[in-house]
């Protein structure tokens, strides 16, 4: 019996080795490499998504953008699987820990404004002011803008903690409600449970959509500043 | 160049000939080919979990319910024990799981055809290449043998043009030797009526009176000239033998006439 809500978001340790970090390794083995022309149906799909995502994200950038390819695709896979994985039972997913999330967003957004700095410096500090302002607003912008910028981080990594966190604990919350409608009247236990189901439905679109969004945003990133 | 040469290859760390002789070459199999072929179909299972072995191993000592009966009493067991527990997970659980059966169900092999449609795609667009290649090889085959061919049957058009130039130059030949002969029977007629005339210039006095038709003999073509000799025999005699003797001394003279 669990304690209390929040037990599932307990960094798993077992005799006091991490597992945390086998956890965080295990989605790499669903991703299996095959050098054949023709694989079996699971390694074609993967492919073929993979083909997918990859050219309609990397499509809008230069090709000094685009040497960023792997970096991204590797993100978007990760997050997605690690989410997806998390939605089935007692499992633990690494992307609820703000720790985690920090640690891929931060690097990934100051290395994008870095190299916008030593290749572009006039073009990328030019962003701090958007065109068509007024003269005297001009200081205020400034500074808004460049609290902005370095919210940025803080703004990925905090978005996803919360999307899959949020989610899990409301699953979490209306299963309990259902256990403890059961005893009291079928009917809505019923009904809590068909909300559970339409829960369940959304997160997985928004395990997903949340992989999508970073790598988007982080991809944007990089665009301005290359 | 030469003399420089040598000081350049030990000049750097490694000289040039190192790197490629330790770089292996296809020296043995590697351990990735060839590998074998993958099987076409899994493992059989019941529920998406049970493999058939099982239902199998169990079927000679409890029949086709057993197995059922054995997951019957373990899931109650578990319940009732309490070693698995219902919480709110459990109803996450019963919420996530029904619905990855569901889409499974529902879209499983729509998603499993469109994999193999992918791969199928993969072929034949290779296999196109292929095959416009290879017709492309044989087109160009059949178009050299209907060249070929035509060369072989050009033979016959050489024969009629040769047949055609040896006809032409036979009939030159032909026509030059006929006018050489006309040309030299001109001559030699030509003679004989001179010799005639001579031979016949008495006669002709003798003969004045009677003699018109040998007296226009002087007028006849050299061609004619035999006819009308022949014609004037009965008139005198002596012309056939003159003639004959003409013949015979005019050719004489020429021959004589080359011979000097």
């Amino acid at each position: 019996m669990n304690e209390n809500l929040f037990t599932s978001f307990i960094t798993p340790v077992i005799l006091g080795l991490p597992l945390v970090t086998l956890i965080v390794l295990f989605p790499s083995l669903l991703f299996p490499t095959s050098n054949r022309l023709v694989s079996n149906r699971f390694v074609t799909l993967q492919q073929w998504m993979l083909q997918l995502v990859s050219k309609q994200m990397m499509s809008i950038h230069n090709s000094k953008g685009q040497t960023w390819t792997l970096m991204l695709m590797s993100l978007i896979l990760f997050i997605g699987s690690t989410n997806l994985l998390g939605l089935l039972p007692h499992s633990f997913t690494p992307t609820t820990q703000l720790s985690m999330n920090l640690g891929m967003a931060i690097p990934l957004w100051a290395g994008a404004v870095i190299t916008g700095f030593r290749n572009k410096t006039k073009a990328s500090l030019a962003h701090f002011l958007p065109q068509g302002t007024p003269t005297p607003l001009i200081p205020m912008l400034v500074i808004i803008e460049t609290i902005s910028l370095f919210i940025q981080p803080m703004a990925l990594a905090v978005r996803l903690t919360a999307n899959i966190t949020a989610g899990h604990l409301l699953i979490h919350l209306i299963g309990g409600a259902t256990l403890a409608l059961m005893s009291i009247s079928t009917t809505t236990a019923l009904v809590t449970f068909t909300i559970l189901i339409l829960l369940t439905i959304l997160e997985f679109a928004v395990a997903m959509i949340q992989a999508y969004v970073f790598t988007l945003l982080v991809s944007l990133y990089l665009h301005d500043n290359t | 160049a030469a003399a420089a040469a040598p000081s350049l290859k030990n000049a750097a760390l490694l000289r040039p000939g190192v790197l490629q002789a330790t770089r292996i070459f296809h020296t043995g199999q590697p351990n990735l080919a060839p590998v074998p072929p993958l099987p076409e179909h899994g493992g059989k299972v019941r529920f998406g979990l049970l493999p058939e072995e099982f239902f199998q191993f169990l079927y000679p000592k409890t029949g086709v319910t057993g197995p059922y009966v054995l997951g019957t009493g373990l899931i109650l067991r578990l319940l009732s024990k309490e070693i698995y527990a219902i919480t709110p997970e459990t109803f996450s659980v019963i919420s996530t799981i029904g619905f990855l059966v569901y889409i499974v169900k529902k879209h499983g092999a729509s998603v499993g055809e469109f994999a193999d449609k992918l791969n199928e795609q993969k072929i034949a667009q290779l296999e196109e290449v292929k095959q416009a290649s290879i017709k492309q090889i044989q087109d160009a085959i059949d178009m050299e043998k209907s060249q070929q061919a035509l060369v072989q049957k050009r033979h016959y058009l050489f024969d009629v043009q040769r047949n055609n130039i040896a006809m032409a130059l036979e009939v030159t030949y032909r026509e030059q030797l006929h006018r050489v002969y006309r040309e030299v029977k001109n001559r030699l007629d030509y003679h004989i009526s001179v010799q005639n005339y001579d031979a016949s210039e008495g006669t002709r006095a003798h003969d004045k009176l009677g003699g018109e038709a040998c007296g226009a003999e002087h007028l006849c073509t050299a061609g004619e000239g035999n006819s009308r000799q022949v014609h004037c025999r009965s008139k005198a005699a002596r012309k056939e033998g003159s003639s004959s003797a003409s013949y015979v001394n005019t050719s004489i003279p020429i021959k004589t006439a080359r011979n000097s």
